[in-house]
């Protein structure tokens, strides 16, 4: 089935406070599922299958997220997805960036990262320069802000041709690496300096101007989403409605 | 877009927002030169859109399907209609009802068979029924079946409806609910702004909608007489059209729209309130526009006797408002020429009379300077965008909430009657509904729509967490240990760089008026009548004797506003 942006954003937002998302957090959530979703990030795939994780761990919000070592900005996610720990991730990123020009948050034990993207976009927007990556499997994941355009660039490594990596480490298996800098010369820098994985041959997957024509085409006709699916986020957000009554009807003005 | 500071900065002095935000003065508003159905009609006859019905297929009981081809200045529309049998005692106004005399939809583009084939298998159904991302609008009516019998039957029987009884009810149809922004799988808000340029301003196609909802009513009523008596059946005249409106029932669902949309409430009253001030301190005042002014008031005078509302307090307010304007009418005979601009009408105003009076004054200055606000129009569209700063110390934002959100701080949440209400969703087609806190279930699944408490709890826990840590941390960093301050914080933040948008009141309390909540919308939309049902909802008039769609290309005047039957009387 076909559906617009708005009820998709309304559909989430509610399944996700029928879970336990605090106001903010169910929002944050939706917003970041469904812009990947028109951007051809195939987000519903990956979040429906984690929807079953949230339902059954409700409550599992963000305040038990423990940023381990302030001092090196490293947010335990505790295998909860990125829509839970991103926007925390990249806000850290950025106040730490504009105090000291680049600044890189490690968000380690971090599911469904792509879905991380929403936020470098919306960081970059206070105009700063963002990066993220991530390992996956033997594949290197790359969004970066700075393309002179209004959406990212999305590519991918062959982390054999990178050499050296920080993402080699097992412990990095699941982890989301978010840097913001003040501006290109300051990330281009760091990126060389820090950054070595970065180097190897890159395969754009989705250019920004794909993106932009994705995010055209769901708005001109629609997004698709398995009308399975729908039905399923239907009923988590049941959660939130109230059983109806003769005296709640006058609540309404009956 | 000029953000509110710079407005401020710049120009005019403008009412503060603890003056003009608040509620029961948001439900003292009035229809103005800015609200919806003004400046889309200025739209439609500044740019003669051509409105033809290409299919109108109609049984002798006036059920079946009409579809009218819409030429704007931009693109091709088609309003798709299908008129079907229903009970008397199946019509309910309610959002809960299941069906209606009528459901619509306005669509991109022209439709061929096969699409009406399809849109007759789900606009009927209406919530149950998907939409296309074609269709901008989806809507549906219910007869005023007295009204509308009267109407068929008096034109059959070769006479014009009297006045009289249009003035009792100014309407054949009532619409009871008008969906748009993406509901059901139509057309998104960002598609219609960007790719539908004719309908790109807040609420535009709705109410366009709810215009071609008054002229088929008209049709159908025509149409049906003429089948009952053709020999002596005769066409509705053209006045009588013009007074003919369509009626419109709004209930609480409507209001949490506002509480969710600051920013965009923001950027209606800003444009309100610059054309208030614009006319105020700009607007020349001589013989010509104290004139102007007089024989406004006095067709607005004309306007509420001829408001029949069978609810006692606006009966009261309607009874009011007339002895407060006709004081003002002494007062300008009295004073006017001596001014060089309003600001002593206006003071004079605040100081001796009601709200609602001092706020239909201020829609009334504006009718006398169309070019003073309707260039204002353009400014009502905003990015509604809501974002964190992350970087803002915790001093800061306490700072800013003492600052801009004093009014809820102000509130004593610990006094009886203070948290009497709690804001839910029905499983009934999930519904807004008011319930009565600890009385009622659902308490635990209360919509977070009451924004002082929500203020107030933000805080209190920024005062704890800034002794356990410190003012000079980020608001980053106070997200983290507060995760579920998230949505007020993003919105304390990003609001307090506008001027208007909170509703300064307390949403939760005992003498909390919904009604105050419906009426300001309602303003914007630009609806008259208002005659309240309950606390809850209103039934009111809309396009009551605006122009008809013969007169499109014709000229136009702009002053159907508070309409008037008397000297139209057939």
């Amino acid at each position: 089935m076909k559906a617009s942006r708005n009820e998709l954003i309304a559909l989430f937002k509610q399944a996700f406070e029928g879970v336990g998302f605090d106001f903010g957090g169910y929002e944050s959530a939706a917003d970041m599922i469904v812009w990947a979703e028109m951007h051809g990030l195939h987000s519903f795939k990956s979040i429906r299958n984690r929807m079953p994780v949230f339902e059954q761990r409700k409550r599992i919000l963000a305040e038990q997220l423990v940023p381990v070592y302030r001092e090196n900005a490293i947010i335990d996610a505790k295998r909860n997805s990125s829509i839970v720990a991103a926007g925390m991730a990249f806000d850290i990123a950025y106040v730490r960036a504009i105090h000291g020009a680049v600044a890189k948050v490690t968000v380690i034990n971090c599911y469904d990262r792509k879905l991380a993207i929403k936020k470098l976009v919306d960081c970059a927007n206070r105009d700063v320069v963002c990066l993220a990556y991530w390992r996956d499997g033997e594949i290197l994941h790359v969004v970066h802000s700075d393309t002179g355009f209004c959406c990212p660039e999305y590519s991918q490594y062959k982390l054999e041709d990178v050499g050296i990596s920080e993402c080699f480490n097992e412990e990095h298996q699941q982890t989301l690496f978010v840097i913001c800098a003040k501006d290109v010369m300051g990330m281009q820098e760091y990126m060389a300096n820090n950054v070595p994985e970065l180097k190897g041959n890159k395969t754009v997957v989705i250019s920004p101007l794909k993106m932009k024509l994705s995010y055209t085409e769901a708005l001109t006709n629609g997004i698709v989403i398995d009308s399975d699916f729908w039905k399923e986020l239907t009923i988590l957000g049941q959660e939130v409605l109230v059983e109806s009554t003769e005296q709640s009807r006058m609540g309404a003005g009956a | 877009m000029r953000s509110a500071t710079k407005l401020i900065e710049s120009s005019l002095p403008m009412r503060p927002p603890e003056q003009v935000m608040n509620l029961s003065r948001l439900g003292s508003l009035h229809q103005s030169r800015i609200s919806f159905m003004r400046t889309l009609m200025r739209k439609i006859m500044r740019e003669k859109w051509v409105i033809e019905p290409t299919v109108f297929e109609l049984d002798e009981h006036g059920y079946g399907t009409v579809v009218y081809t819409v030429q704007a200045k931009h693109n091709t529309y088609s309003f798709v209609l299908f008129s079907n049998y229903l009970n008397d005692d199946e019509r309910n106004d309610r959002v809960i009802a299941e069906k209606w005399d009528l459901t619509m939809t306005l669509c991109i583009g022209e439709v061929n068979d096969e699409q009406v084939a399809k849109m007759k298998e789900n606009v009927p159904k209406q919530e149950a029924g998907r939409a296309n991302s074609n269709m901008i609008v989806l809507s549906r009516g219910n007869k005023s079946s007295r009204n509308f019998e009267y109407v068929v039957n008096t034109l059959a029987e070769g006479h014009q409806p009297l006045m009289s009884k249009l003035t009792q009810c100014g309407y054949l149809y009532r619409t009871t609910a008008v969906y748009g922004s993406g509901k059901f799988g139509m057309a998104d808000w960002a598609k219609v702004k960007s790719q539908c340029p004719d309908f790109a301003r807040p609420f535009s196609a709705e109410m366009f909608s709810c215009y071609m909802l008054r002229h088929f009513s008209v049709e159908q009523a025509v149409s049906l007489a003429k089948i009952k008596s053709p020999k002596t059946a005769v066409p509705m005249e053209d006045k009588v059209r013009r007074y003919i409106g369509i009626g419109n029932s709004t209930g609480l669902g409507m209001a949490p729209y506002l509480i969710r949309h600051p920013k965009l409430l923001s950027q209606w009253m800003l444009t309100r309130e610059t054309a208030v001030s614009r006319v105020v301190h700009l607007g020349e005042v001589n013989k010509d526009t104290i004139g102007k002014l007089e024989n406004i008031i006095n067709k607005v005078l004309q306007h509420i006797s001829e408001t029949n509302v069978p609810d006692a307090i606006q009966t009261k307010r309607n009874e009011n408002l007339t002895s407060e304007l006709t004081q003002v009418q002494k007062w300008l005979l009295d004073n006017a020429l001596a001014c060089s601009d309003w600001r002593s009408l206006v003071e004079y105003v605040e100081t001796n009379y009601s709200m609602e009076t001092q706020e239909i004054l201020n829609s009334l200055l504006m009718e006398i300077y169309p070019s003073l606000v309707d260039e204002l129009e353009e400014q009502l569209c905003v990015d509604e965008r809501y974002e964190i700063q992350p970087n803002m110390s915790l001093s800061e934002l306490k700072q800013v909430i003492e600052s801009r959100y004093d009014w809820a701080l102000n509130i004593d949440f610990s006094q009886q009657g203070a948290e009497y209400f709690f804001w839910y969703r029905s499983e009934e087609k999930m519904e807004p509904r008011l319930g009565q806190r600890f009385i009622e279930p659902g308490e635990a699944k209360e919509m977070p729509l009451t924004v002082a408490r929500l203020v107030r709890q933000c805080y209190d826990r920024l005062c704890v967490d800034i002794e356990q840590h410190s003012g000079n941390d980020l608001v980053a960093y106070f997200l983290i240990r507060e995760s579920d301050m998230n949505g007020i914080v993003k919105r304390i933040q990003t609001m307090s760089k506008d001027y208007y948008g909170e509703i300064q009141g307390n949403l939760a309390d005992e003498n909390m008026l919904p009604l105050d909540l419906l009426r300001c919308k309602l303003s914007f939309f630009g609806v008259s009548k208002f005659d309240p049902k309950s606390k809850l909802w209103v039934r009111n008039s809309m396009f009551q004797g605006a122009p008809i769609l013969s007169d499109i290309g014709k000229p136009f005047d702009d002053d159907w506003y508070f309409p008037i039957a008397v000297n139209k009387m057939p």
